[in-house]
């Protein structure tokens, strides 16, 4: 039992030795790190429907858009029609909970199987002439910030042996990225004005 | 000053155990020395973890914490003052997204010999969490070309005096809000010569 003792004092006397001090051979240090998802309304880009009969949320998860029968009367309103351009103002409010200015833009499929189906695309307020795709235009958004959200779904371009009554899901990107957009981007504030600080290339 | 004083009277015992020996037989001898072990806090350890501001700076307070962002109670990083260790919390992700919390916190080699470092990450609350939705870089990397701190075939090696920021990247596809992600992240530093036996 002694010698045991020994032998171990010993031993941290060699490696005291040998390493000098303030060097280490090894070190293991254990964090506590709490990652966690949180509801859409509530996560560090928050969204959040404002237009309740096209945008719901699935139980806070995720948030969704409809453009179907519920949208219009019972009997004849199932949806957009063919060559046409439809505007929704203001159907989601998506906030900047993080700790820096972002730039939000949003990406779509442009195409349904081999199908075309026209211009589809997010804006801010009412400013439905820039659309938020990244490369015409982005909102930027600062800590605290707050933007509506409207869609505007343009069939001019859909093939006309398109079936009229297809029904199709499809995704949209959202990006919020503090990446400053590339010259000439229009750069909008929450209300859909643009900045006037040059970033815009007007 | 007191360490390496400690250490000098442990050397001089080596040599006298080593003459005792040769010259006469003894049943035991039990003979106590000072050692000193300083346990700092982490911003101050050989391998020291501190939280930053957004562009990667230290900060002033570290038990006050980094940045807050409004979705979370807690900031970022901060040093426990009840443990002193570093406390991570990336707690307002969004569903279905990949999420990137640069300036997570810094790490730097206070010692005195170049070490080898990577993460492990896991999960030890109930159920098996996600651990493969996080991942953890280099503020210098990319994450579409260069291995996560995290991946065990990728140790960055870090010469004493150097230090790096660590950036969090969250891919949540697929994992459910309330599922458990990780709660447990491991730092590992070895000495480069001592190959990764350790």
């Amino acid at each position: 039992m002694k010698r045991r003792t020994l032998l171990a004092t010993l031993g941290v006397t060699a490696a005291g030795t040998a390493m000098g001090t303030g060097a280490f051979t090894s070190v293991e240090a254990t964090r506590t790190v709490n990652v966690n998802i949180a509801d859409e309304d509530e996560a560090l880009l928050a969204m959040e429907p404002i237009d309740q009969t096209i945008t719901d949320d699935e139980e806070r998860g995720e948030i969704r858009l409809s453009f179907d029968e519920d949208v219009g009367d019972d009997s004849n309103g199932r949806g957009p029609g063919s060559k046409s351009t439809y505007l929704f103002d203001r159907l989601f409010r998506v906030t900047n909970q993080g700790t820096q200015d972002v730039f939000f833009e949003s990406d779509f499929e442009k195409t349904y199987g081999d199908q075309d189906i026209g211009e589809i695309g997010f804006y801010v307020a009412e400013t439905d002439d820039s659309l938020l795709d990244g490369e015409s235009a982005v909102v930027k958004l600062e800590p605290g910030q707050a933007a509506e959200i409207g869609t505007l779904i343009d069939t001019q371009g859909v093939d006309p042996e398109f079936d009229n009554n297809e029904e199709f899901d499809f995704d949209a990107t959202i990006t919020a990225s503090d990446e400053e957009p590339d010259d000439g981007v229009t750069v909008l504030d929450n209300e859909g004005e643009e900045e006037d600080d040059g970033v815009s290339g007007q | 000053m007191k360490r390496r004083t400690a250490i000098l009277s442990l050397g001089g015992f080596v040599a006298s155990a080593g003459a005792a020996m040769g010259t006469g037989a003894f049943t035991s001898v039990e003979a106590d020395r000072q050692v000193d072990i300083d346990v700092r806090d982490d911003t101050e350890a050989y391998l020291a973890l501190q939280p930053v501001d957004a562009n990667g700076d230290p900060i002033d307070d570290p038990e006050n914490g980094s940045r807050t962002p409004l979705a979370q109670d807690d900031p970022f990083a901060l040093v426990n003052e009840d443990t002193g260790r570093l406390d991570l919390n990336v707690t307002a992700l969004n569903v279905d997204a990949v999420t990137t919390i640069p300036n997570l916190f810094q790490v730097s080699n206070l010692g005195r010999n170049e070490v080898d470092i990577h993460f492990e990450k896991s999960f030890e609350g109930d159920g098996d969490g996600n651990p493969d939705a996080v991942s953890f870089y280099r503020g210098q990397d990319d994450p579409e070309t260069d291995a996560p701190l995290d991946d065990e075939n990728n140790g960055i090696t870090l010469e004493d005096g150097n230090s790096f920021v660590v950036d969090l990247v969250a891919t949540t596809d697929g994992v459910t809000p309330g599922e458990g992600i990780i709660d447990t992240l491991t730092i590992v530093g070895v000495d480069v010569n001592r190959g990764d036996n350790a």
